[in-house]
Parts: structure tokens; sequence; C-alpha cells
């Protein structure tokens, strides 16, 4: 735990922060970190009182709790949108999970483009990642062509 | 009086000639350009907006019966015809010789129109024959090829619509509706392979881009020309 929280420095912090105070549910998440706090103070007690490494932890610590809340809530996200990547294009997880991180490209810029305008992916990104994704789709249907032994012809 | 007589002898035989003339010329008229007449009356159904929602069915399933024509007499076999309500379908198959199954595509749309809107010309028997023979075409798909709900929808549709052509009090309707199947299925064959000409590596043309190393633009060409060709036969053939 302690490993993961020296690994993941400042520069990812930072946006993390700036998405929680970007949306409007950030105060019920703030709610549900609260019990979060108390473990991770727990935890840092006893690693305090691990020789080697006490002198180091001065760190904040809503700002780790809202770290391992930022990082649930993008485990859960991502797994929830494997799922709906699965569904819409119809293909098997092995092969949806290559795609899930495409998928999220558009499912960001469509949840943002409600509230906000400015961050919207341009014409010419959307139809690069259009071009991209029709390119993987190919080579999907090359691997289920070989998989199956069989030809698909539109 | 008698010069009257004669004149109301004559009177009605020279009106009765003129109007057979008139009907005679417009038969000549009609029988010289029908095919284009057809071939007009297909291209206003494609523009309409639902009605030629079924005409697009068919000619996608031509397009597909005709890849899982060629995987057959290729050695092959069909596993499955997917048809969707946007005109799109796909024919899975296994074996059989790649090159012919990708051509025969849009190749066989065109050789389908042709044939049907050839055949229906010949005589109004023969339209009931080749109708009754694609309602025997399309349960067979259905029974042995499909294995979806939304392609065995559309299908079922396409059937219950040439039941109802084949079961038309008068053969001459039956012809004319052959026909103008015919025209716009050829139509459809003309223009759609055009589509595949979207600067993606997908399609017929691209797997044959691939098969031969021959560039796509030249294998829409092909098919384009041959359907032009087609259209150019029949109306020759027609007058």
């Amino acid at each position: 735990m302690l490993a993961n929280m020296q690994v993941v420095n400042s520069n990812s912090i930072t946006p993390t922060f700036t998405r929680v105070n970007r949306t409007t549910q950030a105060q019920p998440e703030q709610v549900r970190g609260s019990g979060q706090l108390e473990r991770t103070g727990e935890q840092l007690e006893q690693t305090r009182k691990s020789p080697g490494q006490g002198g180091r932890l001065d760190v904040n610590e809503q700002a780790i709790a809202l770290l391992e809340q930022e990082a649930q809530q993008q485990g859960s996200q991502g797994l929830d949108r494997q799922q709906a990547a699965e569904q819409f294009l119809g293909q098997d997880a092995g092969q949806a999970s290559g795609q899930g991180a495409q998928l999220q490209l558009f499912s960001d810029s469509s949840e943002n483009s409600q509230g906000a305008t400015y961050d919207r992916p341009s014409n010419q990104n959307l139809s690069a990642v259009a071009a991209y994704q029709s390119v993987n789709n190919i080579a999907q249907r090359d691997n289920v062509q070989q998989l199956f032994g069989v030809d698909l012809f539109a | 009086m008698f010069s009257s007589y004669s004149g109301l002898t004559c009177l009605p035989d020279l009106s009765s000639s003129a109007s057979l003339e008139k009907k005679a010329s417009k038969s000549s008229f009609f029988r010289q350009y029908q095919f284009w007449l057809f071939l007009l009356a297909a291209a206003l159904i494609r523009e309409l907006p639902l009605v030629s929602i079924p005409f697009k069915w068919l000619e996608t399933y031509f397009h597909e019966i005709s890849h899982g024509i060629a995987a057959l007499l290729s050695g092959g076999m069909i596993v499955q015809i997917e048809l969707y309500p946007n005109g799109a379908g796909l024919c899975t198959t296994r074996g059989g010789s790649a090159f012919l199954i990708s051509f025969f595509g849009y190749a066989g749309a065109i050789l389908w129109g042709g044939l049907i809107y050839s055949l229906a010309d010949k005589h109004q028997r023969i339209a009931q024959v080749f109708s009754a023979f694609l309602v025997l075409l399309l349960l067979g798909s259905m029974v042995f090829w499909v294995r979806d709900l939304l392609t065995f929808f559309i299908l079922t549709v396409l059937l219950v619509l040439l039941v109802l052509t084949v079961k038309l009090p008068k053969l001459k309707y039956l012809q004319a509706i052959m026909k103008l199947i015919g025209a716009i299925v050829l139509l459809n064959s003309l223009f759609s392979p055009f589509y595949l000409i979207d600067g993606r590596n997908i399609g017929d043309g691209a797997a044959l881009a691939d098969l031969t190393l021959l560039p796509e633009i030249l294998w829409v060409g092909i098919w384009s020309a041959s359907a032009l060709a087609m259209a150019l036969l029949l109306a020759r053939k027609s007058t």
C-alpha cells in the first residue's frame, strides 16, 4: 500500500484533484472518503512504527484518501466501460479489453460535453479515433477469421 | 340519304383505325423504351423514404447470397447470412475460393438484376415461375443460413412481399413488378460499388485488392462497368 503511494508521484495527483473539483459530485465522494481517511491514518501510523521508513511520511492524508478513492472509482469505471464496450461491440472479453481505452475516450467526451464544451475533442480527433478503431476492428476480424476458420464478406 | 348512310358507316371505321394507330404508337413507344422507363421508375423508388427500404434489403440479399453461391460453387459452404435494416449485410463462409467469393458479391447482384428483368420480359408465365423460385430461395436461406432474429424478420418481410406479388390476380402486374425489381437490383448494383471508395481499407474491393494487388478502384470500375453493360444489353434486347 505504501509502495503504491510512493510510486504515484505528484504529477498524477494534480489532475485528480482538478477532476474532483470540476464534477458536481465531489461532496458525496468526500463524505464517502472520510472512512477511508481513518483507515489510511491507521496504516500510516503502523508504517511509522516500522523501522527505516518512519521519517519520510509527512504526506497529506486527505490527498492520499482522495487518491485511493479516485483509483477505486477509475477501477470500477474501467470495469463498467469495459462491460459496455463488450456489449456495444458484441465481442468477447479478450477483444473488448483492447478497445476499452478507446471507448473511454468517447464516453469521457460525451459526458463532459453536456457540461462543458471547451474540452470536447475536435472532429479531427474523433475521426482519427474512429479510423484507428476501424483498423483495429479489421485486425479483430482477421483474428476471428483465423480463430474460427471462416471468411466474412460484407 | 345514301351518302349519309355511307358516311355513317365510314366514320366509325375511320375513328377506330385512328385510335388503334394511336394505341399502337403508344404501345410501340412503351415497348421501345420500356427498359429505360423501368430504370427511371427504379431511380425514383430508390429515393422514396419508406418504399425503398424493402428493395434495398432485396438488393443486399442478392449481394450476400451471391457471395454464398460463389462459396458453394467453389467448394466452400455458407455458415451464416446476416442482413441489417440499414441495408448492410454479411455473409460468413468457410472454404472456397476467396477471390470468387469476394468478386461475386457485386457481380452476382448484377447477374440477378439482369436475370430477373430478362426472364420477366420473356413471358408472363416465366415471370411467375421465377418469382416462385425466388420465394423458395428465400425460404431455403431462412432455414439453412439465417441464425439471428433481425435477418429472419427482414427476410420474412421480403418473403411476404414476394408471395403477394406471386398471388396477384393478373400476370401482367406480376410481370411488371418483377421487371421493376430487376431494374432496381441492377441500378443498385451500378451505384453501390462506389460506396467502397471511402478511404478505408474494408469491403469486397479491399479484399480483392489484398488478394490480387490490383487497386480497389479498379474493382469498383469493373463492377460498375459490368452493371452498365448489363443495362445496355437489356435495353437493346427489350426494344
